[in-house]
């Protein structure tokens, strides 16, 4: 092979293992530095598919919680609603109760009865007009609109998506038209928004007789009953049974309220889990083994220095000092 | 047989070994200059023959030391093979570089920045106006988020073009190309070719000149990092050189040279051969196909649209190209679905469903269309950046007239939900990928060509070397050689002057006998 060598040729070759070893320290450096192993997509190709599926997996976790986190305080207002919302019917059935059952009503007794009535039904008319994030909770998809107006003649109209017709009887598939869905995880969906006219009912009182469903109906059938003017303790208990109905109603909502509650727990705790070995997963790639890192670094860095060393003795070496 | 002779032998010493110092010191003195070839003096003896009596009679010996020949230790084989080599490893370190520059637009993806991250930070937005459809801090940021990655791409965008039309000029602007790195190159290769040809013709007259053919090669191995290109030698050693199978360089007459000028989008600039009139040579209108290697094949390689197997930098812009194409498309359709019995929405000022005009798409291009998206000239509709209500978050029944049944669900969500089913369905445009994944594999692709590429031109590059330090070996200084043989000619020297002084004391000595 080569029996001589030329001195510039010499000199090139020691340069060039010189700039091999510095640029070996000098990547390790950098991977060092950033403590990062994969700098660049060619580091790594293989790897950096794994980070960028693992940066958008993070990112869709990111997503799914915010809506989790949505859904979460959309519930919980809605559980506490409910409850209200129980209370406040409770407390017509006991006044009902009262009227049915009193012995010695007098017409003032049932004028106060009559108007803590009034007063209540107001209260949860209001309360199913709640908004939440500056839309109508109840409303369907028509968060703009509130979900009831009461009239002056008591009727109480419901202004959001349908899902009864005017009979009382469920419109077949109304969910896709009232139903707002969040994904919570990959292509699972929950639905949040109720449409006010199953949960609450509606009133219309320019009919003879006057229609209506639900709890509002069996409100206002009640409070027409204990009208001190047209007062009928017989009629009371007999709507009684209506007004339970609607509790029931109320109580079964909250209850779905709650599943959904629980159901976005375990999301979240599955989400969580998934992030963490999301995390972990791109970090067995991107990340640097530190331990590993350091000693090739050191190791290197010895190789640089004897390359220095073996450069500089030889480079030195030159029959001129023997002459 | 005189005393006269040794005299003159001992001056025939002196002279040779002279010439040989004179020879080895400029070895020394070019210890560092490239393509010297290092030259050796080969003596002879004289053979002027000076009798010598004998007891057998006359015999003969030699009248002293002539220099034979000078000898050139240049290799036109090694030449060859460094200069082929040279021209791929040049090809394959330029390559490497420059997809190692592209590749760099691509590090931030890693950190989750760039284009993936603002992929996935505009669903991030399409979720979060589900939760809200009808809030318009949500809809201005999905908007915001939709602008911002139409910038990104359109950054890469300019950034991959910029080193295009650095490489080839605008294939839209004539003469564009003449101060390109192409048009740079041509002129380089027509300036070298133009001197390997006068120093033809100075060696034709000197064909011992040993310093010409040196300048020679060295202006060859210059010429081979540009382009490879064909050399037989002629006896008078002058060389002929051609490139693309025509002849270029004929002895000391430059034949024809190179030109390039603007050509399509795909193949951004064509090389062809014109002879010193300017008349194209027949057959060499286009040699593209031809130039292969040099740095001049590199540039080529990288501009050029239509080979898919090497990388290119065209390559990775059609890419992104596609991808913001079909991108805006898919989100363009569901913005603006309609199938008869269910509508996209927008809202009006009244908090109202109202259908989503035809031309209220999310993305544009830069000429106000919708059509013809590419990742230059991606844009955002920026009327509905203005105007946010114009997004259609809602998709509800619709009427025959196309008005909403119910003009007041403006809490509806089911749009934006199918622009978040965009993210994980295939198109059929980036082969079946999802945006993101289509663009994760562009990016992996790039990485493993970069990777592929690196090695290519490390292996091409210690080729090259090995190549190289045979050819060293052969014809470059070794200081320790030339000291030696300093020391040896000084040495002889010094004896032929110790000759010449012992036959002056041998004169000395017959004359004081007289």
């Amino acid at each position: 092979m080569v029996s001589t060598s030329s001195t510039n040729g010499n000199t090139k070759a020691i340069m060039a293992s010189l700039m091999e070893a510095q640029a070996a320290l000098y990547k390790t450096q950098q991977q060092a530095m950033s403590q990062k192993n994969i700098l660049t997509p060619s580091d790594n190709p293989v790897g950096t598919s794994v980070i960028l599926g693992a940066n958008q997996e993070l990112s869709n976790i990111n997503s799914f919680k915010n809506n989790i986190d949505y859904l979460d305080t959309s519930a919980s207002m809605l559980d506490s609603l409910y409850s209200s919302v129980w209370d406040k019917v409770s407390r017509i059935n006991d006044l009902a109760l009262s009227a049915a059952n009193g012995t010695s009503a007098s017409k003032e007794l049932m004028q106060n009865y009559y108007d803590e009535v009034q007063s209540l039904k107001e209260d949860i008319v209001r309360l199913a007009n709640t908004q939440f994030n500056g839309e109508y909770v109840f409303s369907g998809t028509n968060t703009g609109l509130a979900p009831f107006t009461l009239k002056d003649d008591g009727s109480i109209v419901y202004n959001g998506t349908a899902s009864l017709n005017p009979d009382g009887s469920a419109i077949a598939g109304a969910e896709e038209y009232y139903a707002k869905k969040l994904e919570i995880s990959q292509n699972t969906f929950v639905s949040i928004n109720n449409p006010g006219d199953a949960v609450f009912g509606f009133v219309d009182n320019s009919t003879d007789p006057p229609s209506g469903t639900g709890l509002f109906f069996a409100i206002d059938e009640i409070q027409k009953a204990m009208d001190p003017s047209n007062f009928n303790q017989e009629e009371i208990s007999k709507k009684l049974e209506g007004l339970q109905a609607g509790l029931e109603n109320i109580t079964s909502y909250r209850t779905k309220n709650g599943i959904i509650q629980s159901r976005i727990a375990s999301a979240k705790e599955l989400l969580e889990n998934q992030e963490l070995q999301t995390t972990e997963r791109k970090s067995d790639v991107q990340d640097l083994d530190i331990v590993e890192a350091y000693s090739r670094m050191t190791q290197q860095y010895y190789a640089y220095q004897a390359s220095m060393q073996i450069a500089s003795q030889s480079m030195n070496l030159s029959l001129l000092n023997y002459l | 047989m005189s005393i006269n002779s040794t005299i003159s032998i001992a001056q025939t010493g002196l002279q040779a070994n002279q010439y040989a110092l004179t020879v080895v010191s400029n070895n020394i003195a070019n210890v560092n200059t490239e393509g010297f070839c290092k030259q050796r003096v080969e003596f002879s003896e004289i053979g002027n023959f000076n009798r010598i009596p004998t007891a057998h009679g006359l015999q003969y010996t030699g009248a002293g030391v002539q220099i034979e020949d000078l000898k050139s230790y240049r290799n036109d084989y090694l030449d060859d093979c460094y200069r082929k080599n040279n021209a791929n490893s040049e090809a394959d370190a330029l390559l490497a570089n420059y997809a190692g520059y592209i590749e760099s637009f691509f590090d931030s993806e890693l950190e989750g920045n760039g284009l993936s991250g603002a992929i996935n930070n505009f669903y991030d937005a399409a979720q979060k106006l589900s939760s809200n459809p009808s809030d318009m801090t949500m809809r201005t940021y999905y908007m915001e988020q939709a602008n911002s990655l139409a910038n990104t791409f359109n950054s890469v965008s300019k950034a991959l073009n910029s080193y295009v039309k650095n490489i080839t000029g605008d294939v839209n602007e004539p003469g564009s190309i003449t101060n390109s790195q192409v048009g740079l190159t041509v002129s380089k290769i027509n300036n070298l070719l133009e001197r390997i040809a006068d120093l033809n013709g100075s060696i034709s007259q000197n064909s011992e000149a040993s310093a010409l053919s040196g300048s020679r090669a060295t202006l060859m191995d210059e010429l081979s990092s540009l382009i490879s290109y064909d050399t037989t030698y002629n006896e008078n050693g002058t060389a002929n050189i051609s490139i693309a199978g025509q002849t270029v360089v004929k002895a000391s007459e430059q034949v024809c040279k190179l030109a390039c000028a603007e050509g399509t989008e795909d193949e951004p600039c064509v090389l062809s051969l014109v002879d010193m009139d300017g008349k194209t040579v027949k057959g060499s209108s286009n040699i593209n196909k031809s130039v292969t290697s040099g740095q001049l094949g590199a540039y080529l390689q990288l501009c050029n649209g239509t080979d898919s197997s090497n990388f290119s930098i065209k390559k990775v812009s059609a890419k992104l190209d596609t991808l913001a194409s079909e991108f805006a498309d898919a989100i363009n359709e569901v913005q603006t679905y309609n199938d008869g019995s269910v509508a996209a929405m927008a809202m009006t000022n009244n908090k109202t469903l109202t259908p989503v005009g035809e031309d209220d798409v999310i993305f544009m291009n830069k000429n106000g269309g919708k059509d013809n998206i590419t990742a230059a000239n991606i844009c955002i509709n920026s009327d509905l950046l203005d105007n946010p209500r114009k997004v259609a978050a809602a998709r509800v029944p619709i009427n025959p007239d196309g008005t909403p049944v119910d003009e007041h669900a403006i809490g509806d969500n089911k749009n934006i939900l199918a622009v978040i089913a965009t993210r994980d369905e295939g198109i059929p445009g980036l082969n079946n990928m999802s945006p993101a994944d289509y663009f994760k594999n562009l990016v992996s692709q790039i990485g493993s060509e970069v990777a592929t590429l690196n090695s290519n031109a490390d292996i091409s590059k210690a080729l090259t070397d090995s190549i190289n330090a045979q050819r060293d070996a052969e014809m470059g200084v070794n200081v320790d050689e030339e000291l030696i043989n300093l020391i040896k000619y000084q040495r002889a020297y010094e004896a032929s002057a110790r000759v010449l002084s012992v036959a002056n004391s041998v004169y000395d000595t017959l004359l004081s006998i007289v």
